[in-house]
């Protein structure tokens, strides 16, 4: 049973390595300097395509309201490109303004607070370095979101692997699921080992690591 | 032994492979189908769109508090969303749209299971990944 485990891992492996060659991902995770989120857009001769919703086997054509919903493509057009997930580059379209999404459901002036920290997971691996951002994902959620339930906020303490991630655990609870996909796999391991640490991403004021 | 092996080996390619292509075909990414009640209970299943809602708020906004973030660990009725619970915290007439607009909610194509279509469903306990769960299922 436990080879038969292995065996299927190491199956997840292969395929996870497959997709990543099939979208251009894989020369990220050998490379010496990894591509990053910059680099990668522009690298790419990508034009994104949205489903009209009468069409995308989801929505029922003949559904009275079909015509009164929106049609994704008319706004996430306008939106920073991306070749994952909605085609959309959410953190940089919040970022440079673009969108302008409320904080909080009732009070447009009520202030969650921001994090500024990178964390650097995964140093004993061979893959590229993870550098967690916090300031991005702070914009978008509130500390209570992932502390204490799915991450603990004493660094080390939480057990974060691949396996648990492709299974919809940890940062595969979000990943994979509604923001960037599991494939965008230099979007997480973007540090390379090579890169002298303690590595301080541009702009951010700490920087904590974990072995 | 080893034949096992393979055939797991090879179900999972298969799965991988199927997952690229009929994912690629399917609606906007992370959009979430609820479907627990909605079909048994004669109408469309609801289709949840998470790209339209991410423009206008935050993540936040509704998770943890309002939902849960797990696929399937949200009871949703139709009675609490009226009494101003899950969607109904917005959808109320006042921060948006009331309930009465029932078919731009219950918009999808009949037989549809629930779950996140064209991404994967976070998994663990209680979700329609684990096995004996009641997420999908109709009651």
């Amino acid at each position: 049973m436990v080879l038969i485990r292995v065996f299927r891992m190491i199956g997840v492996a292969i395929c996870i390595h497959f997709l990543c060659v099939r979208f251009g991902l894989a020369d990220d995770l050998s490379a010496e300097q990894p591509v990053t989120l910059e680099t990668f857009a522009s690298k790419q001769d990508f034009v994104p395509t949205w489903m009209r919703l009468a069409e995308d086997k989801v929505h029922d054509p003949s559904g009275p309201a079909i015509n009164e919903l929106q049609y994704p493509g008319e706004i996430l057009s306008r939106l920073p490109k991306d070749t994952l997930g909605n085609q959309v580059r959410w953190v940089t379209a919040m970022q440079s303004g673009a969108i302008k999404p409320r904080r909080s459901r009732l009070l447009p002036e009520d202030e969650i607070p921001v994090l500024d920290m990178d964390v650097l997971l995964n140093l004993r691996g061979s893959a590229h370095i993870v550098r967690f951002p916090h300031l991005a994902h702070t914009q978008w959620l509130s500390c209570n979101n992932c502390h204490e339930d799915i991450f603990k906020t004493k660094i080390g303490e939480s057990k974060i692997g691949m396996i648990n991630i492709l299974s919809g655990e940890k940062c595969g609870l979000c990943h994979g699921a509604v923001s960037f996909p599991l494939i965008g796999c230099g979007r997480c391991h973007s540090v390379s080992r090579y890169t002298q640490l303690p590595y301080r991403a541009p702009g951010a004021s700490g920087v904590g690591a974990v072995q | 032994m080893i034949f096992k092996e393979m055939i797991a080996w090879r179900r999972t390619v298969l799965l991988f492979a199927l997952m690229l292509f009929v994912t690629l075909a399917q609606a906007e990414y992370a959009d979430v189908v609820l479907n627990r009640r909605a079909e048994t209970e004669g109408m469309r299943p609801v289709v949840f769109p998470h790209w339209f809602h991410r423009l206008r708020f935050t993540c936040n906004v509704c998770h943890p508090d309002i939902f849960k973030m797990r696929a399937g660990s949200n009871d949703v009725t139709m009675a609490e969303i009226i009494d101003g619970k899950f969607c109904g915290k917005c959808h109320n007439g006042e921060i948006a749209w009331s309930p009465e607009h029932c078919h731009r909610c219950h918009s999808g194509l009949p037989g549809l299971r629930s779950g996140f279509k064209n991404s994967q469903n976070p998994g663990g306990p209680g979700t329609i990944n684990s096995p004996g769960s009641a997420f999908g299922r109709r009651e």
